[in-house]
């Protein structure tokens, strides 16, 4: 089915909350999620992952230990949606110097925040990991991948950001999202652990009703 | 201005301003989305249309009225339905309508109406596409309904006071735009002029549905009449209005879009300098204020609301006319800086009601200084949601104090201070506000106290070095991430924070409500609970076919009988 990226972006911030994310986070997440699906990427398939990844069996992935030198974790996989946080913070530093990331889950997922760094700093940002080479001026992608990597990959030992000497092309963005009946499934899943549940007091008072609504 | 010295006058403090007893306090004005709308549709020379009434004689069928502008036509397709009386409700929650509604961008061929008769019906339930601009539903003032319909098919006009007593002949419930459903999203058509300033869609929308309803009300008595029955009056159909009850779920609206909301109320307090920095008003302003007021004050007299602090604040602010009359009588509006003068005595002696009814009046004659100002309250600076990592803890905690400083002093673990807290319930998947104490829902808490987050940011804040940078303070606190945030956001949008407890005992989510329906260009608030409010829209405009340059903006101001 077709969605709104407001849909999109609305879904994304309560699944991100849901799978215990903070709420700076999850709103990050969601409007990172956003811009892939801009990008004509699939963002609510990596968004889930990127969920899965953070929640899974006690190998939480992780924000950086620390914003200077490598980046990486202190005992697992970094995970993109709070390493891309950091990388928006920093934006101007990221621009500036450049940075290296060790040990990231779902590398494409940071792509948005590097767009943002681009934005705020307002150069062109290349971005590399094994078989991909992406570039960005913040408003659009251009994206290239070896015949054997995917933007769906889940993990890369090394990805480096540096200024980029080309500008990639302006294209017309796509307007809607087609995620598949499945991933929409398991964020709504995942969105549902941030409803409280119905008890009488809430049915009674919740909506703070009393009086008729109908004459 | 020759001879005078020019008067400072700033806008005035958000300290003051964003308070919710104030914001609960506000009314219509210039910059009013629906006023916005009907002066552009005049000014541009919209023309309007229904090709297609395709309605039975059982009430049931559809509708198109088209509105077609300079360079696009936009299409309201209502459904008309059959429902049963005890299937009526304007909670968001219901699930069956009297009329359901879709603006159309384009003119809808026979294959979108098909498509748009399985799906807008069902409201919710259902999906559009980016076609559709909005999705909205009805329902009838069955009381006023029923008299109407007998009134006319007997060949009569309502009677007046009846009419009165309710304002409109239906009511939405909720009007949803910016990509719901499945509808287009708001930044497809944000380039275009006609939908610039906000909310002009879902005001679009109203206004159409206004001329469907009295279309139909008027086919219900033909059908029952036949030869007998008669057309409304046309002065009778002007006093009526779409009605709206707007919920809870409209609340956290305008703590969810800080920077949008401090457009706003920006542009209103811009607008208000300016007036104020008018050294001499001439005798044709003076005189179109007092028109203003007169009419302002008929409106005024025909509001009602059964909800104790609204009955307060009205008497007040009736007892505040006859003073804002007094002070006319005593004071010549054509010397010295009147409006600056004006609003300066209503400060001292008038309640927040009666305050902001002034500053709302005292921009009408000055249409060229304020009416530009529309322009400025869209949020067009999606990146103003970045954190800037670089600034140092000691400079994000200044700038907490100066947004915040109030916040630091309360007792945020004292149960009077954090008595509610506001969810999404899982049974409606609706925004509510619950006693935190009494129900279980805190471990649901959505981020709407920003006032309490501030607070506990200030404190994690206070055992850093005041040369660390936010970066590295929100790596070890992510939990003060959204506070970040906002805190930023409020040292360039200084009117985007409410300058309350949004969970305190005694907060009225009512209050948050209207400050959002205000700026709709809402009037005749009637509170019917402390969380549900019911209002009236577009009573007094001109309809479609009706609208021209000279009716396209005061009508929002009931002329006297006389002047009909």
């Amino acid at each position: 089915m077709s969605y709104s990226l407001n849909e999109v972006e609305a879904l994304s911030k309560r699944a991100a909350r849901g799978a215990g994310l903070d709420w700076g986070f999850a709103e990050e997440a969601s409007k990172a999620t956003r811009w892939l699906c801009a990008q004509d990427l699939d963002g609510c398939r990596l968004l889930l992952s990127v969920l899965d990844a953070y929640q899974g069996n006690g190998h939480h992935t992780q924000a950086p230990k620390s914003l200077s030198g490598h980046w990486q974790g202190s005992m697992g996989a970094l995970c993109p949606a709070l390493t891309g946080a950091s990388l928006s913070d920093c934006a101007v530093q990221v621009a500036e110097n450049g940075v290296e990331i060790r040990d990231l889950s779902n590398p494409t997922f940071i792509l948005p925040f590097v767009a943002a760094a681009a934005r705020v700093a307002e150069t062109g940002l290349l971005v590399s990991w094994a078989g991909a080479t992406i570039t960005t001026d913040g408003h659009s992608a251009s994206l290239r991948f070896s015949p054997e990597a995917t933007p769906y990959v889940e993990h890369v030992d090394r990805l480096v950001i540096a200024r980029a000497a080309t500008q990639p092309e302006a294209t017309k963005p796509p307007s809607r999202a087609n995620p598949s009946g499945q991933v929409w499934g398991k964020l709504n899943s995942l969105a549902a652990l941030t409803y409280a549940p119905a008890t009488e007091t809430s049915r009674r008072l919740g909506a703070g009703g009393g009086q008729t609504d109908n004459d | 201005m020759t001879g005078s010295v020019p008067l400072t006058v700033s806008r005035r403090d958000p300290k003051c301003v964003m308070r919710l007893r104030r914001l609960g306090s506000l009314h219509q004005c210039r910059l009013s989305f629906m006023r916005i709308l009907t002066r552009r549709m005049a000014d541009e020379a919209w023309e309007f249309s229904c090709p297609v009434f395709n309605i039975a004689a059982d009430g049931t069928g559809h509708a198109v009225y088209c509105a077609k502008g300079p360079d696009r036509t936009y299409s309201l397709v209502a459904f008309a339905h059959d429902l049963p009386p005890d299937m009526r409700s304007d909670r968001v929650i219901a699930e069956a309508w009297d009329a359901t509604f879709t603006l159309f961008d384009g003119i809808p061929d026979a294959v979108d109406i098909a498509r748009l008769s399985r799906n807008v019906p069902l409201q919710e339930a259902g999906r559009v596409s980016e076609s559709e601009l909005s999705l909205s539903r009805a329902n009838r003032s069955v009381r006023l309904w029923n008299h109407v319909v007998e009134a006319l098919a007997a060949g009569q006009q309502p009677d007046p006071e009846q009419l009165a007593s309710v304002g409109y002949l239906m009511r939405t419930t909720a009007v949803y735009g910016s990509g719901k459903f499945g509808a287009a999203d708001r930044e497809l058509i944000a380039d275009r002029p006609e939908f610039a300033a906000p909310f002009q869609v879902e005001m679009l929308s109203v206004f159409l549905t206004r001329a469907f309803v009295l279309d139909l009300v008027e086919y219900a008595a033909q059908n029952q009449g036949g030869d007998t029955a008669v057309r409304l009056d046309p002065k009778v159909a002007r006093d009526l209005g779409i009605g709206n009850s707007t919920g809870l779920g409209m609340a956290p609206f305008i703590v969810n879009h800080p920077m949008l909301f401090n457009n706003w109320i920006m542009a209103r307090e811009e607008a208000l300098v300016r007036v104020r920095q008018v050294s001499r008003a001439t005798k044709a302003e003076v005189a179109q204020f007092k028109e203003v007021l007169d009419r302002s004050a008929r409106s005024v007299a025909q509001w009602h609301s059964e909800h104790p602090v609204q009955i307060t604040k009205l008497d007040a602010l009736r007892g505040d006319l006859d003073a804002v009359f007094s002070y006319l009588a005593d004071h010549d509006l054509t010397k010295n800086y009147p409006w600056d003068q004006l609003v300066r005595w209503s400060e001292k002696n008038l309640s927040e009601e009666g305050q902001e009814l002034v500053v709302s009046l005292v921009m009408e004659p000055y249409g060229p200084l304020v009416d530009i100002l529309a322009g400025a309250l869209s949020d067009d600076n999606s990146d103003a949601f970045l954190i800037d990592g670089s600034m140092t803890v000691s400079v994000l905690k200044n700038l907490i104090q100066s947004c915040f400083g109030w916040a630091l002093a309360l007792d945020w673990s004292s149960p009077e201070n954090c008595a509610h807290a506001w969810y999404v319930s899982a049974e409606k998947l609706e925004p509510r506000i619950g006693s935190r104490f009494e129900e279980p829902i805190a471990d649901y808490e959505q981020p709407l106290a920003p006032a309490r987050d501030a607070a506990r940011a200030f404190v994690a804040l206070g055992e850093w070095d005041q040369d660390d940078t936010v970066a590295e303070f929100l790596l070890v606190h992510p939990e003060h991430r959204h506070t970040a945030r906002r805190v930023q956001i409020s040292a360039i949008a200084p009117y985007s924070e409410i300058q309350d407890n949004t969970i305190s005992e005694d907060v009225l989510p009512i209050d948050m409500l209207r400050a959002k329906l205000s700026f709709f260009g809402a009037t005749h608030f009637d509170p019917r609970s402390d969380r549900w409010v019911r209002i009236c829209m577009f009573q007094g405009a001109p309809y479609p076919n009706e609208l021209t340059k000279e009716n396209a903006d005061y009508w929002v101001y009931p002329v006297s009988e006389g002047a009909q």
